[in-house]
């Protein structure tokens, strides 16, 4: 899928409610309250964090050229919503097979390990001891060194290229597909392609084969971990997600769980107090036991949703307007919670990534 | 002692590299280390310098510290060393996880070679930690940064001055660099505090580069020169330029000429700076078009051309640029294409980031009211290299001084510039006056000196016959097999 559509497809689902920048933020796995309250409701786990160095000049030019196409238009208040074209363009696109929530960029510390490894056996088994590793990380070097006196340990080259062929066909990843995957791949005297040279030989846009690269590694991946083998499994250890939270919302969470509060956990953290609200809201989102009434009064939260429902609108701007007696920080926790308890109809079905959100623009 | 140092030299070099003799220049230094003499070497790129860093500590014992400017440099070094069978090695630097970097300081004393940067070195907590080591001596690698660098662009080379002064009675100090003038060398010595320092300098020149000089009018005159001299001869190469944008322009047109060729330059991503430059040590790519972002620590030995595009902003700095070609010691040629608007653009290039005197009164004053020098420097819109290096001059010289020495840091730069254009712009042999620069004269005339004195290019350039053509994508079988070295 390119670049351009999955923006489409992002966009579908927030379709009239969130502006540009919310599909930004989106890709780039932006760790705020907003975007990951975006990211539960919309079911947007997919494309978060798909693209952690996104540049904005990349993403406003297939913002532009969606614009230019008459897929999607903005409102007055910068809202964007797809037109009817927009709409039959996306109901067109094929399922999208990215898990960005699972693996958060991760997976390029996956694929530079391979390179890595391949690299380095290729030299070795040539006799080559003298080489210029194509990852400068001392992380990477250090893990694929450390493979070196363990799994890899006495393993012919010939059974490392079963295993990686073996699992590339379980993926079921067309042909050319995978040729373009591999050829970033080095060896003794084949050195792998930038992302130009791909280009000019296959016609595809810079853009769209690192893209492509991304949801090809977390097709593998996925593959992996459903079918482990050993090497494979080793070059991916640790590249999944366990906890939902980040480490600081998890510290936070702690210091919560021990009985401090709000104000205590910002000063023994030296953190800002918006910061500390920001982890909350992400426990917020993660944790169903998650105490929403030691934060709003049961009356109100039930009033915020059935105003929510009854508009049919995520927005903060025009739910704080009807709640004036609300902060913006106990309405993010309502809304965080919304959808987790009840009213799951409402919701995108995040089983089934490819179907966009139903939301309407009933503003 | 002497005595005895001279006899067990060799056998010195022997036990520790295997080698039976030491290449021209090295001895000597090696030698004034171990005396105890804080040291500036000179060498020619390709002499061997790392060996006289890394042998002494053989017969001293202790840690040598050595500073050294790029972490791509570092970490070639570091694993030059590993690759020769050192296990005691270590960098510590900005590219390290905390976890890696606690690691490297629990175990300091532990090693012999110990590789840092400028900036790391100055932090309190690592410096405290380095203080405490039995430092064998300490080694300014590239040294002619602290005078290329130091003063506008990153400070902290020159804050090693406190850093040194603040050891108290210290180990010896051993300056390592290819190219060096009077004040490059003056600089190192001041700014790294040493007494009664030896001087071993080897002039700068290297027979085997044959020097031209192209006037041209105008850039498109320069790119038709370019494209013209390329398809009719092969590399490998290097053309220089200014600009990203630049160098991805003359990429494309001589890919569209079938030569094999692509683009370096610090905005691409590192995993691609990585596999062009692999490429190029390959031979898999025949041409680079760089900014001055490549070069240091790429060791292609059969480079035999290397284009400037452009004017360099120094003499030193295109001796260093022009050096990359001929390491095995195979006739070369360099090629410098001038025209007139070189300068302006150079001296545009150069200064473009140093902040004006206006700008330290205006930043000085700031502080002296009490503001934070991140806002100031916010309010002055300052890059933040610029604003370190105001706060450098701001805290060691006070508002006045600082200004005035952004002054002669500015004057001394389109000093630098205006040699080269007369240099560019100049008759004769073309070798005696870009070594002139240096003070020095060529010790030989070379057959093939210079545009000048003439020379015979297709006498060692290869004419290209060939035309390469862009092959598409290998299967992705093919391709796993190829790479293991499996299959038929
Ligand atoms: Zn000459």
């Amino acid at each position: 899928m390119s670049f351009d559509d999955i923006l489409l497809n992002i966009i579908s689902r927030l379709d009239g409610e969130r502006y540009k920048h919310a599909a930004f933020h989106l890709m780039k796995g932006k760790r705020s309250g907003q975007t990951l309250q975006d990211t539960e409701y919309y079911g947007l786990h997919p494309f978060f964090g798909m693209l952690p160095s996104l540049h904005a000049m990349d993403f406003d030019r297939a913002y532009r050229s969606l614009l230019d196409s008459g897929f999607i238009e903005e409102k007055e208040d910068r809202s964007v919503f797809l037109t009817p074209s927009g709409r039959g363009r996306a109901s067109e696109l094929s399922p999208v097979r990215l898990n960005g929530w699972a693996y958060r960029g991760m997976e390029k510390v996956f694929f530079a390990r391979l390179a890595l490894t391949v690299q380095t056996v290729s030299h070795l088994s040539a006799g080559d001891k003298t080489f210029m590793p194509v990852s400068a990380d001392p992380a990477v070097q250090r893990d694929v060194r450390r493979l070196f006196s363990s799994v890899l340990k006495g393993i012919k080259p010939k059974d490392i290229a079963f295993e990686i062929r073996s699992s590339l066909e379980t993926t079921g990843m067309e042909e050319a597909r995978l040729a373009r995957l591999v050829a970033r791949l080095t060896g003794k005297g084949m050195s792998g392609m930038t992302w130009r040279q791909l280009s000019e030989v296959t016609g595809m846009t810079e853009m769209d084969l690192k893209v492509e690269c991304v949801e090809s590694l977390h097709i593998w991946l996925d593959t992996i971990f459903a079918h482990p083998s050993p090497l494979l499994s080793e070059l991916a250890k640790g590249v999944r997600t366990s906890s939902p939270l980040t480490g600081s919302a998890e510290k936070t969470a702690e210091l919560y769980r021990a009985g401090m509060t709000m104000p205590e956990i910002a000063t023994r953290r030296n953190l800002r107090m918006s910061t500390i609200e920001d982890h909350f809201v992400e426990i917020a989102i993660n944790d169903s036991d998650f105490p929403l009434h030691h934060f709003a009064a049961d009356e109100e939260v039930k009033a915020v949703r059935q105003e929510a429902d009854r508009l049919s609108t995520r927005k903060l701007s025009v739910l704080k307007k009807a709640f004036p007696e609300l902060s913006y920080f106990q309405l993010r926790l309502i809304l965080a919670r919304l959808g987790k308890e009840g009213n799951e109809s409402e919701r995108d079905d995040s089983a089934r990534p490819d179907r966009p959100a139903q939301t309407g623009n009933r503003i | 002692m002497n005595e005895m140092i001279q006899q067990d030299l060799t056998a010195l070099l022997k036990r520790v590299t295997g080698f039976d003799a030491f290449r021209e220049g090295q001895e000597e230094v090696v030698r004034s280390v171990i005396n105890g003499h804080d040291t500036i070497a000179v060498l020619p790129t390709g002499a061997g310098k790392s060996l006289c860093y890394q042998l002494p500590v053989h017969a001293m014992g202790g840690t040598v510290l050595i500073v050294s400017p790029l972490l791509s440099l570092m970490e070639d070094q570091v694993a030059q060393l590993k690759m020769n069978g050192e296990k005691r090695v270590a960098a510590l630097n900005s590219f390290l996880a905390p976890k890696e970097r606690s690691a490297v300081l629990a175990n300091l004393g532990k090693y012999r070679y110990l590789f840092t940067s400028p900036e790391m070195l100055v932090q309190p907590h690592i410096s405290d930690r380095i203080k405490q080591l039995e430092l064998a001596y300490i080694v300014a690698d590239e040294a002619h940064c602290i005078s290329q660098w130091g003063f506008d662009f990153r400070p902290d080379y020159l804050r090693m001055r406190e850093w040194l002064g603040s050891l108290g009675e210290r180990p010896p100090v051993l300056a390592l660099t290819a190219t060096a003038s009077e004040k490059a060398i003056q600089d190192i010595a001041d700014y790294l505090l040493m007494k009664q320092q030896k001087l071993f300098i080897h002039p700068p020149d290297r027979p085997n580069i044959a020097m031209e000089l192209v006037r041209q009018e105008s850039r498109e005159e320069k790119t038709k020169w370019i494209l013209n001299a390329l398809t009719g001869w092969k590399g490998p190469g290097i053309i220089y330029v200014q600009s990203r944008k630049r160098a991805e322009e003359l990429a494309e047109l001589l890919r569209l000429r079938n030569i094999r060729v692509a683009a370096f330059h610090a905005g691409m991503e590192g995993e691609d700076r990585i596999l062009v430059q692999q490429q190029f040590l390959t031979g898999e790519l025949e041409w680079i078009c760089a900014t001055n972002a490549f070069g240091m620590g790429i060791n292609k030995p059969d480079i035999r051309w290397i284009i400037h595009d452009q004017l360099p902003p120094s003499a030193a700095q295109y001796i260093q640029e022009i050096g990359r070609a001929g390491r095995d010691g195979g006739q070369s040629l360099a090629t410098l294409l001038y025209t007139e608007t070189d300068a302006d653009k150079a001296a545009f290039i150069a200064l473009d980031d140093l902040p004006e005197p206006e700008t330290v009164r205006f930043i000085g004053k700031c502080i002296s009211e009490g503001m934070e020098l991140k806002e100031a420097g916010d309010r002055a819109g300052l890059s933040d290299t610029a604003l370190r290096v105001v706060s450098y001059w701001l805290g060691r010289l006070g508002t006045d001084k600082a200004a005035i020495q952004m002054e002669e840091l500015a004057a001394g730069k389109r000093k630098e510039i205006f040699s080269m254009v007369r240099f560019a712009e100049g008759g004769g042999c073309i070798r005696s006056r870009i070594l002139a620069l240096f003070g020095y004269a060529p010790a030989t005339r070379p057959v093939h000196c210079c545009s000048d004195c003439g020379f015979v290019a297709d006498q060692f350039l290869s004419a290209r016959t060939t035309v390469d053509n862009a092959s598409g994508l290998l299967g992705w079988k093919e391709r796993i097999d190829g790479l293991l070295g499996v299959g038929e």
